[in-house]
């Protein structure tokens, strides 16, 4: 396998409040190589846009990553580097768009304004040219007409085209890493697949790898090529999509996919994965998990399960992995009992 | 030196007239502003106002200063003497034309002023957060706790005799403590919004990022709440002058020509009657403009299309 291009090592991004600490990510490895769409997904609270901001070390106050950990990206180690150092990479080597194109977008300046500070802020590039970068980077991400939309403000753009603007701005100076978290959350169905379309599209042009944040299988099955399943500030699961889809190990992956809405099924109440996110300031004992799986057993109260193989990249923290047999005795998980009696 | 001041503040006029064209533009803000009677014509008064006061020693009948004759004290208003003489003979109209013009230039001096540091010190406490922002907020709390009015006396007493430049000062560095906390609360919730993190994850600096998204939407507000500001200026630099603590006399200024008409006013009204009127005039100009202002420029009421 050839040098990831980063390297995320037991990851632990803590808040330290009064009410106690939140460990919101919690000992979180993966990598990924050059040229690879990864997908996160996990529920609201699993800690998985936690994760995309500690890459980037834009944690606020009271959080903070855990002098432990390690993130290592194009041979350094972020997390040793000074502030401006870490800020020359930001936007430049690794860049993020967000979920809300119309609150990350600033309203008081023009598209082709803000596209063109990107670049002014890394180097000495002259005004002018900076506009000419930025109409042609409205161009490259399907904007049509660059130069007249250049000169519109956010509120005059669709939400579709906000997100290009967005993703111009994040792909301005070629970063070898884009963050995109829930990048069409916000956007209607149809706008969904061009975006992403778009996005994939740009990664391979510029040789880019991306890590997809996201709730919706259904994106991460169209674009990611491994996913990582995030539950309680921990990965559960990691497979390659095919296989993931195909035989997905751990309980949490089983049911939500199980909660994926099918087109041309018989409709029927989706199913629910009972209870919630338990709360990152005292995550259970034993399997994070275990008040929500059907298959729960005592081990899973008192034993963390560690990341066990399950085939060819492949990883799943749960026991049914050495008690296989387990999973034919489906039974209510504890919260739905909770929660019938409450 | 006078020449100066006025040069400064037609400069500021215009400069606060391109920042509000900027933040209006494309949003619809003046016909949501000329949607309010009220506002429009507290517009046309203060502008009226301005004309006033920059053009008075044109406008004036008399010289403000001079005692015209001894038996022209307390004159009735009338036709050479439209505002009629006070207890000294002086000219009560050419006295409200450059009160007016002294009081203005006073109450938008020490506004500007008052914003400057208000915005800078409730950006700074907003945006760094913390023990800081806890220490710069209890500072401006007790301050505010004192009533303006008081602190005024207080320094002015202090400070005396009081020259234009001094009272000036004092309004403006007394009066930035509620915009500092107007900015601080806006700047609170602009630095969580995406497009500041954003921002840092395209790696600007905290500097660019106060500039570039923080100012820019703090504005409108600020905008606003200085423009009822300079109706409170201007109000409390004739509460001073009219209690002998302000401009000194025989300057004229809006509070002293009233505050010297006050003796008389059983036999002499128009001596005090001039300058009331010509003060609630302004302070009710300034505080409708800004409520005219506060509606268009209210950010919730930004069309998207």
């Amino acid at each position: 396998m050839t040098e990831p291009l980063l390297s995320v090592r037991d990851l632990r991004t803590y808040f330290r409040t009064s009410a106690g600490v939140a460990r919101a990510v919690d000992g979180v490895s993966f990598d990924i190589a050059p040229n690879e769409t990864v997908g996160v997904v996990g529920e609201s609270g699993c800690g998985k846009s936690v994760t995309s901001l500690s890459l980037l070390r834009l944690i606020q106050r009271p959080g903070s990553i855990e002098p432990e950990s390690r993130i290592d990206f194009e041979g350094t180690n972020l997390l040793a580097l000074d502030d401006e150092s870490m800020r020359k990479i930001r936007g430049n080597r690794i860049a993020m768009i967000f979920q809300e194109p119309m609150t990350a977008l600033n309203p008081v300046f023009t598209v082709g304004a803000q596209l063109a500070e990107v670049p002014r802020v890394h180097s000495n590039i002259s005004r002018h040219d900076a506009w000419a970068r930025a109409v042609e980077m409205l161009g490259i991400v399907g904007i049509p007409d660059p130069a007249e939309r250049a000169k519109s403000y956010p509120h005059q753009l669709s939400g579709g085209m906000r997100q290009r603007v967005m993703i111009g701005m994040a792909l301005m100076l070629s970063p070898s890493l884009l963050i995109a978290d829930e990048p069409t959350t916000a956007l209607d169905v149809t706008i969904q697949a061009q975006i992403l379309e778009l996005l994939e599209e740009l990664r391979v042009q510029k040789a880019m790898s991306m890590l997809l944040i996201t709730h919706d299988l259904g994106v991460v099955a169209e674009s990611t090529s491994r996913v990582i399943v995030m539950y309680a500030g921990e990965i559960v699961e990691q497979a390659g999509v095919r296989e993931l889809f195909a035989k997905p190990h751990h309980p949490y992956t089983e049911g939500l996919m199980a909660a994926m809405p099918r087109a041309g099924t018989k409709r029927e109440r989706l199913a629910v994965i009972p209870g919630a996110v338990p709360s990152p300031y005292d995550w259970p004992a034993g399997c994070r998990f275990h008040a929500r799986c059907p298959y729960a057993w005592e081990r899973c109260e008192r034993e963390h399960p560690p990341l066990y193989q399950i085939g060819e990249g492949h990883v799943s923290r749960c026991h049914l992995a050495v008690e296989p047999e387990r999973r034919n005795t489906p039974h209510v998980p504890l919260a739905a009992r909770v929660g019938a009696g409450a | 030196m006078l020449a100066l001041r006025w040069l400064s503040a037609a400069a500021l006029i215009a400069a606060l007239c391109v920042a509000l064209w900027r933040f209006a533009r494309g949003r619809g803000a003046f016909a949501r502003y000329a949607a309010h009677p009220s506002a429009v014509i507290a517009l046309a008064a203060l502008i009226v106002l301005y004309v006033i006061a920059a053009f008075a020693p044109w406008l004036a009948t008399h010289d403000p200063i001079a005692i015209l004759a001894q038996a022209l004290v307390n004159h009735p208003p009338s036709r050479e003497l439209l505002f009629g003489t006070d207890y000294a003979g002086r000219d009560v109209f050419s006295r409200v034309l450059y009160g007016t013009r002294i009081s203005l230039t006073i109450a938008l001096l020490a506004t500007v002023i008052s914003v400057i540091i208000g915005t800078a010190y409730g950006a700074t406490a907003g945006f760094m957060g913390g023990t800081l922002d806890a220490v710069m907020m209890r500072f401006v709390d007790a301050f505010l706790a004192i009533p303006r009015i008081v602190l005024l006396i207080a320094i002015g007493t202090l400070w005396s005799p009081l020259g234009m430049t001094s009272l000036i000062l004092i309004l403006g560095l007394t009066a930035w403590f509620p915009t500092s906390r107007l900015v601080r609360a806006e700047v609170l919730s602009i630095k969580e919004r995406d497009m500041v993190a954003a921002a840092r994850a395209l790696g600007a600096r905290d500097l660019a990022i106060v500039r570039r998204h923080v100012l820019p939407n703090v504005m409108t507000p600020v905008i606003v709440a200085a423009t009822l500001g300079v109706a409170g200026v201007i109000i409390n630099e004739a509460a001073l002058s009219y209690l002998g603590i302000g401009i000194p006399d025989p300057t004229p200024s809006l509070g002293n020509i009233i505050r010297e008409g006050t003796p008389y006013i059983a036999t002499a009204w128009w001596v005090a009657l001039f300058p009331g009127i010509a003060l609630v005039v302004t302070a009710l100009a300034y505080n409708l403009a800004g409520d005219g202002l506060r509606d268009a420029m209210d950010p919730r009421q930004v069309d998207h299309t």
